[in-house]
C-alpha cells in the first residue's frame, strides 16, 4: 500500500483568529482535516481498518483564546514545497484559519506535543468605556510583585471539588508592553507547559486585575487593604497564543527549528 | 441600543460567547457559507430552523435552498437558528435581537425569513425566534417593512396550527417555487406595493397558501364544516409542489461545513425521492410521492463534487429507504471502491429487512461495524399487515442472522406501539420477536464459526404511534397515554433479558405531537399560549413540560387529550382538507378500509399502480432508472 511510498513529515504554524477563536480544538483537528481533503495535500493515511489521515497536533488551546501559534504535523506521500503546502491550504481554511509558515521537518523528530514544553500570550487589555484609563504603573507594580514573589496560588475547579495549585514556578515571563498610547495596554507572559499545573492567561490575568497579588517583599500591606484589593476595571481583554517553544537551557527555540 | 451587524458581533465576541455553552453555534464563518454585502442585494431571505444549529445543519432541505438562492446574484441567503437557553437568555438581558449567522445582522432586517417545519414539537421555537427577533409574533399585527414570515416542510402539509404566525405557507417542494417567490417580490418590493397586495399576488402562485385569507366555519357542536377563501384569488385547494425530473433539479454540490460536531455530521446526498412502500401511518411515505429516482451518473458525479468540495471523509446516501434505489447495488459498490482508499467511508441510514440489504451493508461497512438499523414495527404479522409493513418475520430472522454471521454484534429494532387495532397480544409479539433476534444472535456468538467475537447486542427502540395528516391512519386517534405507558410496562417486563436494551420516546411529548399533527386553526391560541408559559425548545426533553401543555390547551378552552386521541368520523371535513399533497382523499380512505381487513398494497414500484392518484393529479410519474421501471 501506500505506506511504502517515500514519506515526508510537513510541519506548519497556523492561526486562529477573531470569531474562529471560539471553536474548540477538537473542531480545529476536524478543520484541518478537511482543509486538507479539499485543497488535495496528499496526506498518507493509517494502515489499518479505519484509515485515518495522519496529521498530528500541538497542544490544546481554550476556546476563546485566540492563536498564532498552532502546530501541526502532516505526513506526506510526497514532497511538496512548504509555499505551496501554505498557498493550497489557505485556499481551502474557513476564514479566521491560515496557515502561517510550513516546512518540512525529519521524519525523525518527535511529535510537537512531547517536545513542547512552553508557551507565550499576549493579553490586550482595552479600557472601560467610561474615562481616562491609567493604569500602566499599577499593572506594572502587580507584575514585578508576581515575579518577586515565591508562589501564586489559585484555585481550581477539578472534578473532585476545588483544588489549590501553585502556578508560580511555571511562570518563566510576566510584562507589560504598551504599544503606541494607552488603549490597549498589553501584557506578555511566558509559561511552562506539559507537566500538568499549566497557568492559564485567564488565571493569572485574573491575579492581575483583581489585585490578588503576594505584597511586595519589605512592603508593609495592612490587613484591610490585602483583604480588600483594588481591581482595576477593563473593557474587553483578548488573549492570543503567540508561541510554542521547547526549552534548550535558558534559550526557547520555535518547534520549526527543532523536534529532538 | 440600536443594533447593526458590527455591534452584535461586538458583543458576542466580547460578551456573550465567553460565557455560553458551544459558542460554536453562533459564530458562523462556516467553509463553504456565502457571505454577500447585504446592500448589493435585492431581495435577503433568512433561512431560519426552529431548533438549535447542532439539529438543524444537518438538515438537508435548507442547505439545496440556501444554494438555489445564493446562486443567484440579486438574492442573498443567510441562515439562523434556535438559541440554546443559556444564549437566549444572555440576549435577552442584553437586549440583542436573533441575528443572521453570515452576516450577523438582526433578522428582521431581512424580506423573507422561511422557517421549516420538520417536528410538531418544535414550532414554539418558531414564536420563540420571532419574538427574540423583534417581529410581532401574530402575522396580523406585521406592516409594511416587516418581513415576510413564511414555512415550508412536511409540517406544512398540516399548516392551520401555525397559521396565525405565519404570513404564507409554501406547500410541497421548494426547488422550484422559491424562484418564482423570490421574482415576484422583487418586482412589487420595486414599485413599492403595500404588504396586503404582495400577499393577494402570492396567493395565486401555485403552492402557496395565505392563511389570512380563509376562514374557517364551525357546526353547532364545534365540528369544523369547511374551510373557505375569503379572498377571490385564493384557491380552493392549494395543491403541493413537486420537481418532475429529480435528475435535472437543482442539487448543491457544495454545503456549509460545520466546525463543530452536528447530528448526521457527513457529507449528504441524495439519491431519490418519495416512497410508495405505503407504510399506513407514514406521512413522509403519501406526502412525497411518486418516487422519482437520480441517475446512477448523476449520484456519482454529485458524490465526487460534493466531497471534493466539502473535505468530508463520510458519505450519506440519503433517501426514504435508501436501498429501495434501483441502482443501489452498483452505484454502492462503485462509490466504495472509488473512495475507499481515500479513507472515505459510504454510510446506510437503515437498511430494508431482507439479506441483499444484509449483503449490500457487508459491501459497504467492510472494516467499521457499527450497527445495523432494521424497522419491523410491529410484532405480530397480523398487525403488520394493518400497517402495511410487507415484512415477514422468516425475512426478518434471516436478515439479522447474516448480519450477526457477518460480524455485527449490534442490531437496532424499530418498533411502534400504540398503532390502530393493536392488542396485547401484537405487545408481546415485539418482546417475543426481540428475544428472537437476540437468541439467533447468542446462538451464532456461541458456536465455534461464528464471526462475532462480543456478546450480541440488540437496542429496540420503541415509538408510539401519532396519526399524522394526509395518511391513511389520519382519522385513527392516538391511544390514551395511560394505554400506552401500561404497554411500555408490559413491553419492559417481558424483555428482561440479557442484551437486549429497550428505550421509549416520551408518551407526554408523542401526545402533544400528535394533538398539534392533527391540530386545526383554534390550536394555534394554545400554541401561544404555551409559548407565554415558557414553551422554547420542546423538542428536547430537558424543554419539555406536558403540564404547560394541557395548561396551554385547558386555557384556550381546548382538550389536548381530545385532539390527540378522538378518533375522527371518516366523512368529516378535516383541518387540511383545502392542502393537497396529490394522493386523493378516496385512496387514503380506501387504505385506511383496506388496513381494517388486514389487506395488504403492493408497492407500485414493483407492481401494478395502486391508485394514489398523484401521478394523475400533478401530472407527473414514477422514474426509476434501475430495473423496476414498470
Ligand atoms: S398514482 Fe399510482 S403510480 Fe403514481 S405514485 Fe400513486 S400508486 Fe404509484
Amino acid at each position: 500500500m501506500q505506506a511504502r511510498l517515500m514519506q515526508v513529515r510537513m510541519r506548519a504554524r497556523l492561526a486562529k483568529l477573531d470569531m474562529a477563536r471560539f471553536t474548540s480544538h477538537l473542531d480545529f483537528m476536524r478543520t484541518i482535516g478537511r482543509a486538507t481533503r479539499r485543497a488535495g495535500i496528499p496526506v498518507a493515511l493509517t494502515e489499518g481498518f479505519h484509515p485515518h489521515y495522519k496529521i498530528a497536533f500541538g497542544p490544546a488551546l481554550g476556546s476563546g483564546i485566540a492563536s498564532i501559534a498552532e502546530y501541526a504535523d502532516f505526513i506526506l506521500n510526497c514532497r511538496i514545497p512548504g509555499e505551496e503546502f501554505s498557498r493550497r491550504m489557505n485556499c481551502a481554511l474557513p476564514v479566521g484559519f491560515e496557515v502561517l509558515e510550513a516546512r518540512e521537518v525529519p521524519l525523525t523528530w518527535k511529535s510537537i506535543s512531547s517536545v513542547v514544553d512552553a508557551a507565550s500570550y499576549e493579553m490586550g487589555l482595552w479600557a472601560p468605556d467610561e474615562g481616562p484609563w491609567r493604569v500602566v504603573e499599577e499593572l506594572r507594580r502587580r507584575v514585578k510583585a508576581i515575579l518577586e514573589a515565591p508562589s501564586l496560588t489559585v484555585t481550581r475547579q477539578t472534578e473532585k471539588g476545588l483544588k489549590e495549585l501553585d502556578i508560580r514556578p511555571k511562570i518563566l515571563d510576566l510584562d507589560v508592553v504598551e504599544k503606541d498610547g494607552n488603549d490597549p495596554v498589553f501584557l506578555s507572559m511566558i509559561v511552562t507547559i506539559g507537566d500538568g499545573g499549566t497557568p492559564r492567561p485567564e488565571e493569572v490575568l485574573q491575579c492581575i486585575l483583581s489585585g490578588r497579588v503576594p505584597a511586595l517583599p519589605g512592603q508593609v500591606v495592612s490587613r484591610a487593604e490585602s483583604s480588600d484589593p483594588h481591581p482595576i476595571a477593563v473593557g474587553r481583554v483578548s488573549i492570543t497564543r503567540t508561541g510554542l517553544f521547547l526549552r534548550k537551557g535558558r534559550d526557547l527555540v520555535s518547534p520549526m527549528e527543532a523536534g529532538e | 441600543m440600536s443594533w447593526n451587524s458590527k455591534e452584535i458581533m461586538r458583543v458576542l465576541q466580547d460578551e456573550l460567547l465567553p460565557e455560553v455553552v458551544k459558542p460554536q453555534r453562533y459564530i458562523g464563518n462556516e467553509w463553504g457559507s456565502v457571505r454577500k454585502d447585504p446592500s448589493r442585494c435585492e431581495v435577503s431571505f433568512l433561512l431560519a430552523f426552529p431548533d438549535i444549529y447542532d439539529i438543524g445543519m444537518s438538515h438537508l432541505g435548507f442547505k439545496i435552498l440556501y444554494y438555489i438562492l445564493n446562486q443567484r446574484e440579486d438574492v442573498c441567503a443567510e441562515r439562523t437558528y434556535a438559541p440554546w437557553h443559556d444564549m437566549e437568555n444572555a440576549m435577552r438581558q442584553r437586549g440583542m435581537p436573533l441575528f443572521s449567522l453570515e452576516s450577523h445582522r438582526p433578522a428582521r432586517e431581512f424580506d423573507f425569513i422561511g422557517f421549516t417545519l420538520q417536528y410538531e414539537l418544535s414550532y414554539p421555537a418558531i414564536l420563540n425566534m420571532l419574538d427574540l427577533a423583534g417581529i410581532p409574533v401574530m402575522a396580523a399585527s406585521r406592516r409594511d417593512g416587516d418581513p415576510f414570515i413564511i414555512a415550508g416542510g412536511p409540517g406544512a402539509y398540516n399548516p392551520e396550527p401555525l397559521w396565525a404566525f405565519i404570513d404564507f405557507f409554501v406547500i410541497g417542494e421548494g426547488e422550484e417555487v422559491i424562484g418564482e417567490i423570490v421574482d415576484l417580490y422583487r418586482e412589487l418590493k420595486k414599485a413599492g406595493a403595500p404588504r396586503s397586495s404582495i400577499l393577494g399576488r402570492m396567493s395565486r402562485i401555485e403552492g402557496i397558501y395565505v392563511p389570512s385569507f380563509y376562514e374557517p366555519v364551525y357546526g353547532p357542536g364545534g365540528e369544523l364544516e369547511e374551510v373557505r377563501p375569503l379572498a377571490s384569488e385564493a384557491p380552493r385547494v392549494v395543491r403541493k409542489r413537486v420537481v418532475k425530473d429529480l435528475d435535472r433539479a437543482v442539487f448543491p454540490d457544495s454545503f456549509v461545513v460545520p466546525f463543530m460536531e452536528v447530528v448526521h455530521d457527513r457529507a449528504m446526498l441524495e439519491v431519490f425521492r418519495g416512497c410508495t412502500r405505503g407504510c399506513r401511518f407514514c406521512q413522509a411515505g403519501m406526502v412525497y410521492r411518486p418516487v422519482r429516482e437520480r441517475s446512477p451518473e448523476r449520484v456519482k458525479e454529485l458524490a465526487s463534487r460534493i466531497l471534493k468540495n466539502t473535505g468530508y471523509d463520510e458519505l450519506s446516501l440519503s433517501a426514504l429507504s435508501i436501498l429501495d434505489y434501483s441502482c443501489a447495488a452498483q452505484v454502492l459498490h462503485d462509490l466504495v471502491s472509488r473512495y475507499g482508499p481515500e479513507g472515505i467511508t459510504v454510510s446506510l441510514p437503515s437498511l430494508r429487512v431482507d439479506t441483499f440489504s444484509v449483503d449490500l451493508a457487508k459491501e459497504v461497512e467492510k472494516t467499521r461495524k457499527t450497527g445495523l438499523t432494521f424497522a419491523p414495527e410491529a410484532g405480530t404479522q397480523r398487525l403488520r399487515n394493518v400497517i402495511n409493513k410487507g415484512v415477514r418475520e422468516e425475512d426478518l430472522m434471516e436478515a439479522v442472522r447474516a448480519a450477526f454471521n457477518g460480524g455485527w454484534d449490534t442490531i437496532k429494532l424499530y418498533f411502534m406501539i400504540g398503532l390502530p387495532t393493536e392488542t396485547t397480544e401484537d405487545i408481546l409479539g415485539i418482546a417475543r420477536l426481540a428475544r428472537a433476534v437476540r437468541d439467533a444472535g447468542v446462538e451464532i456468538a456461541g458456536s465455534k464459526t461464528g464471526a462475532l467475537t462480543r456478546f450480541p447486542r440488540v437496542n429496540v427502540s420503541v415509538a408510539s404511534f401519532v396519526p399524522k395528516a394526509h395518511t391513511p391512519f389520519q382519522w385513527c386517534g392516538q391511544a390514551p397515554m395511560e394505554e400506552l405507558l401500561e404497554k411500555q410496562r408490559l413491553l419492559k417486563e417481558s424483555t428482561k433479558v440479557k442484551g437486549l436494551t429497550l428505550s421509549w420516546h416520551d408518551a407526554g411529548m408523542s401526545l402533544v405531537e400528535a394533538a398539534i399533527a392533527r391540530g386545526d386553526r383554534r390550536v394555534a391560541r394554545a400554541m401561544r399560549r404555551a409559548w407565554e408559559l415558557g414553551s422554547r425548545l420542546d423538542s428536547w426533553s430537558e424543554g419539555f413540560d406536558l403540564v404547560r401543555w394541557q395548561r396551554a390547551f385547558e386555557e384556550s378552552g381546548l382538550s389536548l387529550e381530545s385532539y390527540a386521541t378522538r378518533d375522527i368520523p371518516l366523512d368529516q371535513v378535516l383541518p387540511w382538507d383545502h392542502i393537497s399533497t396529490g394522493v386523493s382523499k378516496e385512496y387514503l380512505r380506501a387504505e385506511f378500509e383496506r388496513a381494517m381487513r388486514g389487506e395488504v398494497t403492493p408497492d407500485c414500484r414493483f407492481e401494478r399502480c395502486s391508485g394514489c392518484d398523484v401521478c394523475f393529479a400533478l401530472r407527473t410519474s414514477p422514474k426509476l432508472y434501475g430495473k423496476g421501471v414498470r
